[in-house]
């Protein structure tokens, strides 16, 4: 607690939490060992953890420094009594700043970011009324970043076209895209970040949109939403917005099942409308396949891995054809495809292939990931995985289902990283007759730096979900 | 569950005193820390032959940086115990007895390799990675080895063998003795294993300088005729009765650009990140030769590491006539630098199996071994 | 490769065919300082360049030594290797100072002469030994309550900054005290063959005054002066330096 190290320890903490009081309080709470906290990652020197730390510095130090003084003028001047309070004050800094430091974040949040932003919104909402391009919402659970990138990429070949920014997909963002625009872009992509009920809503009056996407619907922010399918709720929404039309939804999300209507068009890894998907050939570093309707043939090839990317490649396709895009244009923005760093994204080590996917975060990517590392041959296989996050009353269940999910991968190695789902997701596995060795690891960090060790030539590794600390 | 407890040594009065922290670290401990089954105490023998153990010492930076200076001043010594497997003393205000399970030796060179410690480990009747005691001295012996492979029927290249002393004291006989070789050759100093005053001569005048050289290091001294056409070949053998070999590897550097720390151990084990190179950059791997060499270098390397005797991992050096197609054996360490990690992972074995496996071999050599009978009860005395 | 010289491993590469040109690298480096030049004069030449003892791969001497024990070593070192005759040496700081002293002691009989950035003139760097002398007298209260590993780096940076290479060898600090001692001029004074004089107009160890010094006292010789602020010019202006020497051999 006394360690000079704490105001780096908080900053970090904060700046894990997002900077948002709430899931930081409670994470202090937790705490019992502040330099266990730091295990995972090291802080990011932005900005605003510089400022922060800063000002942390400053503060613990002239608290001590009062504290001193109080001392020195019990005894220089003969007030008996301050010198207990002097002490008190120094005793007491490691208590007091951890909490203090929250009210700065507060009061700007308040006074400064959340007024400021209103007016940005507003603005915002003019400008996407009477932009004359196509505008397309990306919602969904799950996917929507990667469905995003690979539209823009794809609509590219052919048309200006304007998106949201990596991950960014509150209203805040949305409306940075606005200040950006020229009004010359002819197609628009829109990423719809839903944390809470009416979210979508909200976003479908701020963005006018004309086309909407949804990629799946999975238990996620159950935190907020409570029910999955309230999450469907909102983020369907976004149809009722479109009334109906132009509205094109993942087939294969079991759970977005309830919600679709006839008028909806599915995409799947069989097809997208009347497009027909064949000939698909997985491999460690691409995925290739064909996209016919009648006797028009299409012959894609992307960077993107695993069969549930099929589907998605297949709906850019069909848009970019709708868009008026010529197939040679097409086939080259497939092309273009690749993966985001962390997102079944491959790379060599030592030898061995390995399949990043730590940014992954729900039981569908689960699915899919595995599904992949069944359908690949390898000498080794081994699948690396601390468990989801934020399931709520489900996390049992879940975690169940996740072990028998990677079961069915068959793998020859399971390395779990040891915390409070460990245990369900090694029921899952006995239940599913998992048969392969079973590495529990208590420390990530050092796994995932001495990974090189572990892996040698002809391994495949699939490295799922990360585990923030805050939850660990 | 109780982890096994592994102690790695390393260190040592050796030239390749730095190398074999390296290998230790990087190659040995890391790996094994991986694995969550033992318990890893690093043993440090320093320079100057004194032994250390703390958990600091498993840290790479604390070497790279110099730090181990300062540590070892403020570390007290470590106590051995011979009786009874092998127990280690920590110092200190209660001195901490620590019973060993297995010893990973992880010396390179001289007081390590060439056997030393594997006959003090002996006495103390505690399982040890690797080869035995008479092995690692015929391997750390670049004459003996050449003399027992010789007798079963391996090819090596025609050598000479005398002692410095020798040497100085009747040179013209060893000279004498010499002259049916033909040059170029080689003057080796026997037990040296880095290429450190290794010399390659052209006529007597630099045969006579080179054997000088060796004798600065060593009392024992090997020369041998160079092989033609050469392509040199090295092979990681792992096994005590089943012999698995690695891929067979064609260094492209020699000596010590080959051993360089930056280029060959920092660079595959220390850096983290996608792009480990390793020694790739500084050999074939596999060698570039025909289909039919690489079977003979594989079995060449097989049959030395079986008629010397070898246990849980050596790796064996050859020399191959490209002209004549003869693969000539040419020297075995019983510990290859960094356990040639690189190579095995090439090969499809991660560093964490090779010391995984390496300590079963050792727990396995030592069941054997216990079966044997060594003392029995006589009345030898009572009838004195 | 090694030799034996004088009881001592000497490591030493010796490279192509001609003219035998001995290479002599300053303090604190190796031979392997000359690997450029090496590459292209052994060419044309037989290029000779040693570790000089404690360095490089070379053993340490047993004693403490002064530039007439380098010296010496020279000498005995190209009779091992049966080469007594030299056509030039190459010098590189201390290296520059100790083939002055060599040749002033008939130890090494070349026909020319390459100074790069050489020491021994020791009277304008005395003022310069002071401030080291007196920071590392203060810097020694100064860093008192220091742990040893941060004083340990403070003072090699503080040695660093003000150009002494005593902390670049720290085993050979009584021989590197025993050498700077020595002043060359007088020697340099001696020398008829023709000799090159390439120095740094900005180098941080050896100021240019030193190389017109030089070029003063020596008949024959001929001053190039080099646009760089780094000691090591033949590495900062490798081509430069290697065409210099090129024409001086003409």
């Amino acid at each position: 607690m006394y360690s000079p190290r704490l105001p780096n320890y908080l900053v970090y903490m904060l700046q894990s939490c997002e900077y948002q009081a709430m899931p930081y309080l409670k994470w202090l709470l937790r705490v019992r060992d502040f330099s266990t906290v730091m295990h995972r990652r090291q802080l990011d020197n932005t900005k605003r953890a510089k400022l922060l730390l800063l000002a942390l510095r400053i503060g613990i130090l002239s608290e001590i420094a009062i504290g001193i003084v109080l001392i020195i003028l019990n005894f220089a001047l003969k007030l008996p009594g301050l010198w207990a309070f002097g002490l008190a004050i120094i005793i007491a800094y490691p208590l007091i700043w951890p909490l203090l430091v929250v009210i700065p974040l507060e009061l700007a949040r308040v006074f400064i970011v959340q007024p400021k932003n209103q007016h940005e919104i507003e603005q915002a909402q003019k400008i996407y009324q009477s932009h004359p391009a196509v505008k397309i919402a990306v919602a969904g659970s799950y996917g929507k970043t990667s469905m995003k990138e690979v539209l823009k990429t794809v609509l590219s070949e052919g048309k200006k076209v304007q998106a949201t920014q990596a991950n960014h997909n509150v209203a805040i963002e949305h409306a940075k895209l606005a200040k950006k625009l020229t009004g010359q872009e002819e197609i628009l992509i829109i990423e719809y970040g839903e944390g809470a009920p009416g979210d979508v809503a909200k976003f479908t009056n701020i963005t006018h949109p004309t086309h909407g996407v949804i990629t799946g619907l999975a238990p996620a922010h159950l935190d907020k939403y409570k029910t999955v399918d309230a999450a469907g709720e909102d983020i369907f929404s976004l149809a009722s917005y479109l009334k109906n039309k132009n509205v094109y939804v993942n087939g294969q999300s079991e759970l977005a099942a309830k919600f679709l209507k006839p008028s909806f068009v599915r995409y799947s890894n069989q097809g997208v409308g009347d497009w027909k998907v064949e000939n698909v050939k997985l491999s460690v570093n691409s995925t290739s396949f064909q996209l016919v309707k009648d006797k028009q043939i299409l012959n894609l090839k992307s960077e993107l891995l695993g069969a549930h990317q099929v589907g998605v490649l297949s709906l850019a396709a069909m848009l970019a054809m709708e868009f008026g895009l010529t197939k040679a244009q097409i086939e080259q923005g497939i092309a273009k495809t690749k993966p985001f760093e962390h997102r079944m994204q491959p790379y060599q080590l030592s030898g061995a292939w390995i399949i990043d996917d730590t940014y992954n975060g729900n039981i569908d990517g689960i699915k899919a990931g595995t599904a992949l590392l069944r359908q690949l041959s390898a000498k080794r296989k081994i699948y690396v995985s601390p468990g989801l996050v934020d399931q709520g009353k489900e996390t049992a269940r879940v975690h169940q289902e996740m072990g028998q999910v990677i079961a069915q991968g068959q793998p020859d190695m399971v390395v779990l990283m040891a915390n409070s789902v460990t245990e369900f997701i090694k029921q899952g596995l006995v239940q599913a007759g998992y048969k392969g060795e079973l590495i529990i690891e208590s420390d990530p960090l050092a796994f995932y730096q001495g990974l090189e060790h572990f892996v040698a030539s002809g391994d495949l590794v699939l490295m799922q979900n990360d585990w923030p600390d805050n939850y660990a | 569950m109780n982890k096994i407890v592994v102690a790695v040594i390393f260190g040592s009065r050796s030239t390749e005193h730095d190398v074999s922290i390296i290998t230790a670290l990087s190659s040995i401990i890391k790996p094994l820390e991986l694995t969550n089954k033992y318990q890893v105490i690093p043993i440090y023998i320093s320079k100057d032959g004194v032994w250390y153990s703390d958990p600091r010492l498993s840290d790479v930076s604390l070497f790279t940086s110099g730090q181990i200076d300062s540590l070892m001043t403020k570390l007290k010594p470590l106590a051995l115990q011979f009786s009874d497997g092998l127990n280690i003393i920590k110092p200190g205000l209660k001195p901490k007895t620590i019973k060993i399970d297995v010893v990973f030796p992880a010396t390179h060179g001289t007081h390590g390799e060439d056997g030393e410690l594997m006959g003090l480990l002996e006495m103390a009747n505690v399982p040890y990675v690797g080869c035995d005691m008479p092995s690692s001295v015929l391997a750390m012996d670049k004459a003996l080895a050449k003399i027992i492979t010789t007798y079963h029927g391996i090819l090596t290249s025609d050598f000479e063998w005398f002692y410095a002393q020798d040497f100085k004291d009747r040179p013209q006989t060893i000279l004498k003795q010499l002259a049916r070789l033909n040059y170029p050759l080689f003057v080796k100093p026997v037990h040296l294993g880095s290429s450190i005053a290794i010399s390659r001569v052209k006529d007597s005048m630099e045969l006579k300088n080179a054997i000088e050289v060796a004798a600065h290091y060593d009392n024992k001294i090997i020369v041998e005729q160079a092989v033609n056409n050469l392509i040199e070949v090295t092979v990681p053998i792992i096994g005590n009765d089943k012999l698995t070999p690695a891929l067979v590897e064609q260094p492209l550097l020699k000596g010590e650009d080959f051993f360089d720390f930056d280029t060959k151990y920092m660079g595959g084990g220390g850096k983290k990140g996608k792009s480990a190179k390793g020694a790739q950059g500084y050999s074939k791997l596999p060698a570039e030769i025909p289909q039919d060499l690489y079977q003979k270098s594989e079995q060449t390397a097989l049959a030395v590491y079986r008629c010397l005797g070898c246990s849980g991992i050596a790796r064996v050096d050859l020399l191959i006539d490209t002209k004549t197609k003869k693969v000539y054996f040419n020297e075995v360490n019983p510990l290859p630098g960094g356990l040639y990690a690189h190579n095995w992972r090439q090969a499809g074995k991660s560093s964490v199996q090779i010391v995984s496996q390496l300590i079963e071999l050792a727990e396995d050599k030592f069941q054997q071994k216990q079966k044997l009978a060594t003392s029995f009860k006589t009345n030898y005395l009572k009838q004195y | 490769m090694q030799a034996i010289v004088d009881e001592l491993a000497i490591n030493y590469l010796i490279k192509g065919k001609g003219k035998l040109i001995l290479l002599l690298h300053g303090w604190g480096d190796s031979h392997k300082t000359f690997s450029y030049l090496i590459d292209r004069l052994c060419l044309d030449y037989q290029v000779l360049a040693l570790d000089l003892p404690g360095f490089g791969g070379s053993q340490a001497p047993l004693g403490v030594w002064n530039l007439d024990d380098y010296a010496k070593l020279l000498h005995h070192f190209l009779a091992k290797l049966n080469l007594e005759k030299v056509y030039l040496v190459i010098g590189h700081s201390n290296g520059g100072a100790l083939a002055i002293r060599a040749i002033s002691l008939q130890e090494l009989k070349p026909a020319k002469l390459v100074l790069i950035a050489a020491s021994g003139i020791r009277d304008t760097n005395k003022k310069k030994r002071q401030i080291t002398k007196a920071i590392a007298k203060t810097g020694k209260v100064a860093t008192f309550f220091m742990p040893s590993q941060t004083k340990q780096r403070l003072r090699q940076k503080l040695y660093g900054t003000i150009g002494s290479d005593m902390l670049v060898a720290p085993h050979l600090v009584e021989t590197f005290k025993a050498t700077v001692k020595q002043d060359v001029q007088q020697d340099a004074a001696k020398i008829t063959i023709p000799v090159l004089l390439i120095f740094a107009d900005q180098d941080p160890a050896i100021p240019l005054t030193d190389g017109q010094r030089y070029h003063q006292l020596i008949k024959h010789s001929n001053l190039e002066i080099i646009t760089s602020n780094n000691h090591f010019i033949h590495h900062d202006q490798a081509e430069k330096v290697e065409k210099l020497i090129m024409e001086f051999l003409q």
